[in-house]
């Protein structure tokens, strides 16, 4: 079996916000061309990882290495340049809200590649069409979309700028179970079309089972030992029901079990 | 697994020492936090500048802000000048008229407009407007992670917000002030005039009499501070937001504040300066009632 060469490398990486500490010692290497989903109960530092990986968090140690450059050690300028190479679906969207859908589409094209019009709009109604929407949206503002269209938006801005590495942030959160449907076969679509490297953020092990091919697991920080590694389970989708980890088996079959124990020991 | 949880805060001390102890620590957390906000805030002040002679804005980006800033604030600016002229005179008419000077308030009123009530009315008020919605703005533009969004697509977010709404506060408040002064003087003649029954002639003579260019450039010097004022802590504040709807409105609520303070902290300072360098180049002055 060939490995491909690695696109994205985490090093070490330890990420406190004061005094509470998200990510320690965390190292991961994502292959290119790689699908990757990670999963992890709320707070436990999926995002945080995320944004680390674009350089929009800085570590208080370790590094990130893209295509074997260190992100931490590129200077402004070719930081932002490096940034073009990603594109990123943020979990609700973060769409600008002053500009219109197409005006939103188009604002990467415009920061990178000047105010062409003509190719830059032929590009836009490209993506749009891509994500199943109707140029019918483009006037609208985010604010008169559903979730599920402005999810759909956040996906066409991210692919305007042909990204190689496409990070999702909880993609289906609060999606009816249709609409997330629509967003997983977005991303395989996605996948395959531009043959991007994809990380998804995901707390919905139907998408991880579905879009990704390998599974990683997070654990909370405020639940492991000093000496715990903090990624609990490493492989692929179908082996993530034979794990004889109980807080992986847990969080896959998403059972409370003590966690009910400790609330009700909390309250009183 | 262990299961063992990190302390969210350290743990309170008892008995008496452990109460001063924890006071010292506070205090000493305290400073350590005011120490990193002051650098912080330095820090993003250099990096706006930075972008500012680096790169200028978009052309409808700059004029998108300043027609928020400037247009728009316009007629809250403009009422609320001719109101403090009219106010003015009111509370000066009778001391004046006790020593047969009432012809003399144009003076009063129009020196006060220029030097003082202007710059600083016009500033406060446009802290609460402008800096407050740019604040509460930029707050919702973090707390929803629209910030983030632009710099993973490689666009600087102070370039492309900060440094528009600073010019825009850098050009358009002293311009505001100047019309807020404008409106003063006019409200404050007219209330003489037309309510109090003040010579018109002797007024306008006095007001043309005791006011200088210097005292327009005065108030347009300080304006110029506070227009920077306005714009650096309020897009400070908004970048700086803490998440949720209680951090944007605290937000909001801290622009206002923190530029209200530093506004009339700088109005004693530019006063004191500006005085100093106008008895450096003029050093014989004539007295507000000589001949």
């Amino acid at each position: 079996m060939v490995i491909a060469e690695p696109i994205i490398e985490t090093s070490g990486l330890d990420v406190r916000f004061g005094r509470q500490h998200v990510l320690r010692d965390l190292s991961l290497v994502v292959p290119r061309g790689q699908c990757l989903a990670i999963i992890g109960e709320s707070g436990c530092g999926k995002t945080v990882l995320l944004k680390t990986m674009i350089g929009l968090v800085g570590p208080h140690r370790g590094f990130v290495e893209f295509d074997n450059q260190r992100i931490d050690q590129l200077s402004e300028r070719e930081l932002a340049q490096q940034r073009t190479r990603f594109g990123f679906v943020f979990q609700n969207s973060a769409l600008f809200d002053s500009m219109t859908v197409a005006e939103n589409i188009l604002f990467p094209l415009q920061q990178h590649r000047g105010h062409q019009r003509t190719s830059h709009e032929d590009e836009m109604l490209a993506r749009l069409a891509e994500v199943g929407l109707p140029a019918s949206v483009l006037r609208k503002r985010p604010a008169e979309l559903s979730g599920g269209m402005r999810k759909r938006v956040g996906l066409a801005r991210a692919l305007v700028m042909q990204p190689e590495v496409l990070l999702y942030d909880e993609p289906t959160t609060g999606l009816d179970p249709i609409v997330s449907d629509v967003i997983n076969e977005l991303m395989m679509r996605t996948r395959s079309s531009y043959d991007v490297t994809s990380i998804i953020i995901t707390h919905d092990m139907k998408t991880a089972r579905k879009v990704a091919d390998r599974v990683v697991m997070l654990y909370p920080l405020s639940r492991l030992d000093p000496d715990e590694q903090q990624i609990i389970f490493d492989g692929k989708p179908t082996e993530i029901d034979q794990t004889s980890d109980r807080r992986v088996s847990q969080f896959v079959r998403g059972e409370a079990g003590d966690r009910l124990m400790e609330m009700r020991e909390g309250i009183t | 697994m262990a299961g063992t949880h990190e302390p969210l805060g350290a743990a309170r001390r008892r008995g008496l020492f452990g109460s001063i102890y924890d006071s010292i620590a506070d205090l000493g957390a305290l400073v350590q936090r005011t120490i990193e906000t002051l650098g912080d805030m330095a820090l993003f002040n250099w990096r706006t500048f930075l972008w500012l002679v680096t790169r200028l804005p978009q052309r409808t980006t700059l004029f998108n802000n300043m027609y928020q800033i400037g247009v728009l604030s316009l007629p809250v600016v403009a009422l609320t000048g001719t109101f403090i002229g009219m106010v003015l005179a009111v509370q000066s008419f009778t001391q004046f008229r006790d020593f047969g000077l009432e012809t003399q308030l144009g003076g009063v009123i129009n020196k006060s407009m220029f030097r003082e009530l202007g710059p600083v009315l016009a500033a406060t008020m446009l802290a609460g407007r402008v800096g407050s919605a740019m604040a509460a703005e930029l707050g919702t533009m973090r707390v929803t992670e629209q910030i983030d969004a632009l710099s993973s697509m490689g666009a600087n977010p102070i370039q492309y917000l900060v440094v528009p709404r600073f010019l825009s506060c850098l050009l358009l408040i002293p311009s505001l002030t100047i019309m807020a002064v404008f409106m003063g003087a006019v409200g404050g003649e007219m209330y003489c005039v037309f309510v109090l029954d003040i010579d018109m002639y002797h007024y306008t003579a006095n007001a043309k009499k005791f006011v200088e260019n210097w005292d327009l450039f005065y108030g347009v010097v300080k304006s110029v501070f506070f227009g920077a004022t306005i714009g650096l802590v309020s897009c400070y504040r908004g970048f700086h937001c803490e998440p949720g709807a209680e951090g944007v409105g605290q937000a909001a609520t801290a622009a206002f504040v923190q530029s209200f303070v530093i506004i009339i902290v700088l109005d004693l300072f530019l006063s004191i300066l500006l005085d100093e360098i106008y008895l450096a180049i003029w050093p014989l002055t004539p007295g507000l009632f000589a001949g």
